[in-house]
């Protein structure tokens, strides 16, 4: 009986071997373990245009894709967020109570209190063009500012808006509040507006053709920098702006006071440094930053930087931020 | 039938000997004169396969999104930066000589040097674009600074043609498929850089397909040199084992008839040689000294140990082994034949003129072989004093000792537990590339250290590119289907093979961010389907028309991303498809179809989702083919699984290494895996065959005496032909060739396993066994009646 069991097994299995083979072949594709793939850090399409401070060492960048990066020196703490809304965020601003808001295309703003969740607002911005740039707080609430002369009020809560627009198809690229009290916008062809009553009204000046791009204050000594290298300086407290020589034709999208000396960033990693913002000369940090220069930020330790890259300054020594891996929140 | 046929065959051709061989040595001279025409090259289009959905929509678009042909060429300073003028002057040289280069699509030369690339420039009063170094080198300081911020202020040049520090710059170029000649191609490139007038200044580093196969094709006198060196070696093991002129020459002679015919006419049929399946030569050259040495082998016996004529001799020798010959023959044949299945033209091509090239054998070691032996004058003179055969009859005792003590019933579970650990390490096996480099190459060739400096210091050599074909025209300049591509760009990056990746969304951002003063803050896609058109006119405004052929059809229906990758090995590639369709799959494109994949990249995918059921269907049909073959000649489907044994031995064994070893399967190792199955069951047919034969001439004999006689006689044919041919392929190892060399320690392993397999396992189970298709309606207590002291005692 054994035998024949045998017998009969050895007869079936050279075609039970092939008909598995066979099977195998129709049926069996190369597996794959699918690799997760989870949100990093950061992408190497991430750019940033902003970036703001809630304390000494814990920064706040704005950029692309609806991200808001949020970190410092300590590695751990780096954070990615995403908003609700896909959009370029532009600017981004914290209060003195530490609520964080960032604003960008279609006049969205996202606000975020604590560590709440991110709430969005669009305010109401042209249809055409309706990108708000730049977001500050100046003491009482925030400002944005953005695409055809969009000017916006908040409280400090970052909740109620109040429209202060100017009017006419101008970009508004930086707002700051001199010493005076006195609030600055620069803007596209070469103009430069005022307000001395809190945004109410507005008058411009025209310096030039090329547009500006950041102005700051510092002590009565204001400094505009904009397109094509130009730099205007005024000691007079904005009355009158003289053009200074500048050391690049790159275009400057920032400058700031460190507290010693001005600093200002732009087009291709450009970095300037002047001690009175009148001669200007230009900053070769070790390792430096590539692509652009969007926004600085004076902060202890040195200047933060938000561009194609994001870091920190620290005297001519550039550290590269994050300098490892965070999460999603 | 069988039996009858080979007596027939042996007296005639014995008998008209003289015809015979005059018919087969002229036949041969003839053929001969067809190899002068024999063209020695790779073809790429032999490596594609020829119904995979990849190779569909690479097909389609290679002439526009990019060919499988391209090369990249870096250009790196020795110190400091590439912003001098006598390297950027090489740059120009280089590219201009390049457009000359046989088979060059002078349009896809692409370099600081060439029209491709542009420095776009914004002010406040509107936005120009002029090529970056075309047609001149910038002169002076001031103009070289000028070129090194439109580099530093381009995306799309900074980082993909020019090292982020400007430490180095890259120059690509793609040719027409159709005109792609790998030998003419890397001699040329190769005399380009070598006229470098600034070898001091810097260093240059080429990769790319054709340079590739330019390198096999470079190997290819030394590929000869060791085949040559390693047949001599063999020829010499052979003289040193046999003793005999007639046991090295006859060989020889088999193996040079064979490959002239089949060689020849592989030319009739109009079939290229690839030097990179010479290893399938050599092996197939292995099968027919194996038959050769067989016949020699049993010759002898009868000569000397039988004291038969030689003529008589060589007769019966042609018709006892014409069996297991023509078996061995028709199971090889079948086994390589049954690759012509896998869709791959090279494949095909080697399965076709491999299954000639086992037939022909049938004539020159099988019916020539016993003819020339005929002649033999004194079988009984050695050739020279030095009588190795001891250690073959050491390793053949050793078998009998096997076969005659009860350690032939370990045989079976040590087998199988052998079996199932080299399975489970089997299943480490890659398919595809196993290796970051090109595994064809050692991994310290010029070759894989530029192709990894490059990797390293930019996005990728290697490309894939997905397509998006429209229902309509312009959709490609829909807003959701750019952000689509943006979005597809972002998730792809997130493999660590993936280097970046360019889409007709990078040239829209990038041109909106000029048109805006160069203001980064506008680096994004416009808000309509008109605001991108118009600022995809904006680029093309001075710009050639071909300019974005790259990225769409000048219907902006069809587009495509590409991806870089940093190598292309099996696993990236399944990851990456992967990823693709997950991604196609969860966003979905309205009145878009998103296709997979292109460039050379999709290619190798295609191939390698096929590689593995081709393998596992060659492996099956293969099988087939030795039970068929089985079922015919001993009427048996049991004797089918007995000589599947041998075959899935060595197959594991083989495969096993290959995991062990980093060797993937790629389109390079089927048809070797293919032939080593007729390998391994051919070294069986002869064992198992002659205790058969024997056991039919006297049915009343011992078993194990019948295994003793097959061993000592068949088993001495096995043995010296599986050491000798071992034994010459290990000089494969010294190849510039990785593959070679890879392929060459593959075949001696097979060799080897094959051949312990049928010295070691097949008596065994035929002993413990008792097949009927051998021992017929034998009682089972024959051999008890018949055997020696230590067989009645294991047995009982």
């Amino acid at each position: 009986m054994v035998g024949k069991v045998l017998g009969f097994a050895a007869q079936v299995a050279p075609w039970a071997v092939v008909s598995g083979l066979a099977y195998a072949a129709a049926f069996v594709k190369p597996s794959v373990e699918p690799l997760p793939l989870p949100q990093p850090l950061t992408e190497s399409r991430d750019t940033f245009y902003d970036v703001s401070a809630t304390g000494s060492d814990h920064f706040w960048f704005a950029g692309n894709n609806g991200v808001v990066l949020e970190g410092g020196t300590d590695p751990s703490s780096w954070a990615r967020h995403s908003m609700p809304h896909n959009i370029n965020l532009q600017g981004i601003a914290t209060s003195d109570d530490g609520l964080v808001l960032a604003v960008g295309n279609e006049g969205w703003t996202f606000r975020r209190e604590g560590e709440g969740q991110w709430e969005s607002t669009q305010l109401p911005v042209s249809d055409i063009a309706g990108k708000l740039i730049e977001v500050a707080w100046l003491g009482d609430g925030f400002f944005a500012i953005g695409e055809m002369g969009a000017v916006f009020r908040s409280n400090a809560e970052a909740q109620d808006w109040t429209n202060l627009s100017i009017d006419g198809d101008v970009g508004l690229n930086d707002i700051t509040r001199d010493g005076a009290g006195v609030l600055w916008i620069t803007a596209e062809f070469g103009t430069v507006y005022q307000s001395d009553d809190n945004g109410k009204s507005w008058s411009g000046e025209e310096l030039g053709y090329e547009s500006l791009r950041s102005v700051e204050f510092v002590d009565g000594t204001g400094v505009i920098v904009g397109n094509g290298g130009v730099i205007f300086r005024s000691t007079d407290g904005g009355n009158s702006w003289t053009s200074v020589p500048s050391p690049t034709s790159e275009h400057l999208y920032d400058v700031i006071h460190d507290g010693s000396r001005w600093l200002a960033g732009g087009n291709g990693g450009v970095l300037l440094e002047s001690a009175n913002g009148d001669e200007w000369n230009l900053l070769t940090p070790e390792s430096g930053t590539t692509g652009y220069v969007a926004r600085l930020l004076p902060a202890s330790d040195g200047v933060v930087v938000a561009g194609k890259e994001i870091g920190q300054l620290d005297g001519e020594h550039w550290n590269t931020w994050p300098a490892t891996r965070g999460e999603e929140k | 039938m069988v039996s009858q046929f080979a007596r027939s065959l042996s007296e005639l051709c014995i008998r008209h000997r003289g015809v015979v061989a005059f018919l087969i040595l002229i036949s041969t001279l003839l053929m001969a004169l067809t190899l002068l025409k024999m063209d020695v090259r790779t073809v790429f289009s032999d490596m594609v396969p020829s119904d995979h959905e990849y190779v569909d929509v690479h097909e389609t678009y290679k002439e526009t999104f990019g060919g499988s042909n391209k090369v990249s060429i870096l250009v790196q300073a020795k110190s400091g930066d590439i912003m001098t003028r006598p390297i950027l002057t090489e740059v120009q040289r280089i590219t201009r000589e390049l457009a000359k280069v046989s088979g060059v699509n002078p349009f896809q030369v692409v370099s600081l040097a060439s029209r491709k690339l542009k420095s776009v420039s914004a002010s406040s009063m509107g936005i120009e674009s002029v090529p970056l170094m075309w047609p001149d080198v910038p002169e002076t300081a001031q103009g070289i600074e000028e070129l090194r911020e439109a580099i530093l202020n381009n995306p799309l040049v900074y980082g993909i043609y020019v090292e982020p520090d400007l430490s180095s710059t890259l120059i690509q170029m793609d040719f027409y498929d159709h005109l792609v000649d790998y030998s003419k191609i890397f001699p040329q490139v190769q005399a380009i850089l070598d006229a470098s007038p600034i070898k001091d200044q810097v260093s240059h580093h080429v990769v790319g397909e054709p340079i590739l196969y330019g390198w096999v094709d470079f190997f290819l006198e030394e590929t000869v040199a060791i085949s040559l060196i390693s047949l001599g070696a063999m020829l010499l093991a052979l003289f040193l084992l046999n003793r005999t002129w007639r046991g090295t020459l006859l060989p020889l002679l088999s193996g040079v008839v064979s490959t002239i015919w089949a060689l020849g006419i592989g030319v009739l049929l109009g079939f290229n040689f690839d030097p990179l399946v010479i290893v399938v030569a050599f092996i197939i050259t292995a099968r027919c000294f194996s038959h050769a040495v067989q016949l020699i082998t049993r010759f002898d016996d009868l000569c000397d140990g039988e004291g038969v004529a030689p003529r008589k001799a060589a007769e019966q020798t042609m018709r006892e082994l014409f069996r297991p010959g023509l078996l061995g023959l028709v199971s090889d044949a079948g086994a390589i034949l049954c690759v012509v299945l896998t869709p791959i033209p090279l494949l095909q091509k080697v399965s076709i003129i491999g299954a000639i090239w086992v037939m022909t054998i049938g004539f020159s070691a099988v019916i020539l072989t016993p003819v020339m032996l005929s002649w033999v004058k004194a079988p009984l003179r050695n050739a020279h004093p030095l009588n190795l055969r001891f250690l073959l009859n050491a390793v053949l005792g050793l078998a009998v000792k096997v076969v005659e003590t009860r350690a032939r019933f370990f045989v079976l579970p040590l087998t199988l537990v052998a079996v199932g650990l080299l399975v489970f390490k089997a299943t480490d096996l890659t398919i595809g590339d196993a290796t970051t480099g090109s595994p064809i190459l050692w991994e310290d060739s010029s070759f894989n250290r530029d192709s990894a400096l490059i990797n390293a210091s930019y996005p990728g050599t290697e490309q894939m590119f997905v397509v998006l074909e429209a229902e309509e025209r312009d959709a490609l300049k829909r807003p959701d289907v750019l952000a689509w591509m943006q979005s597809f760009q972002r998730r792809m990056e997130r493999l660590p093979q993936v280097g970046g990746s360019i889409s007709l969304a990078d040239i829209v951002v990038d041109v909106r961010r000029n048109l805006y003063e160069g203001n980064p803050r506008y680096r994004e896609l416009g808000s309509s389907q008109l605001e991108n058109g118009e600022l995809i006119s904006f680029y093309m405004q001075g710009a050639a028309p071909d300019d974005l052929a790259q990225f769409a059809d000048p219907l902006f229906k069809n587009g495509s991303v590409i991806l870089f990758f940093r190598d292309r090995q099996g696993e990236t590639l399944r990851q990456a498809t992967y990823q693709i369709k997950q991604f196609i799959a969860a966003n979905p494109l309205d009145g878009v179809e998103v296709r997979l994949a292109g460039g050379s990249l999709g290619i190798i995918a295609a191939v390698n989702e096929i590689l593995l059921s081709d393998q596992i269907e060659a492996i099956a049909l293969a099988l087939l083919v030795v039970i068929l073959s089985c079922l015919a000649v001993y009427r048996s489907s049991a004797s089918g699984i007995f000589f599947i044994v041998p075959v899935l031995i060595s197959n594991v064994v083989t495969f096993a290494f290959m995991a062990w070893q980093g060797i993937g399967m790629s389109i390079s190792t089927l048809p070797v895996v293919a032939l080593g199955i007729g390998l391994g069951v051919d070294y069986a047919f002869y064992i198992v065959d002659s205790v058969k034969e024997y056991l039919e001439k006297e049915p009343d004999a011992d078993p194990v005496e019948a295994i003793r006689q097959s061993l000592f006689s068949a088993g001495r044919g096995v043995l010296l032909t599986s050491v000798t041919l071992a034994a010459g392929v290990l000089f494969w190892s010294l190849s510039s060739l990785r593959f070679q060399a890879e392929m060459g320690t593959l075949i001696g392993l097979w060799l080897l396993v094959s051949a312990f397999t049928s010295l070691f396992v097949m008596p065994s189970l035929v002993r413990v066994l008792q097949p009927k298709f051998i021992f017929g309606d034998r009682p089972s207590g024959t051999e008890a009646k018949h055997g020696a002291g230590p067989l009645a005692q294991s047995t009982q």
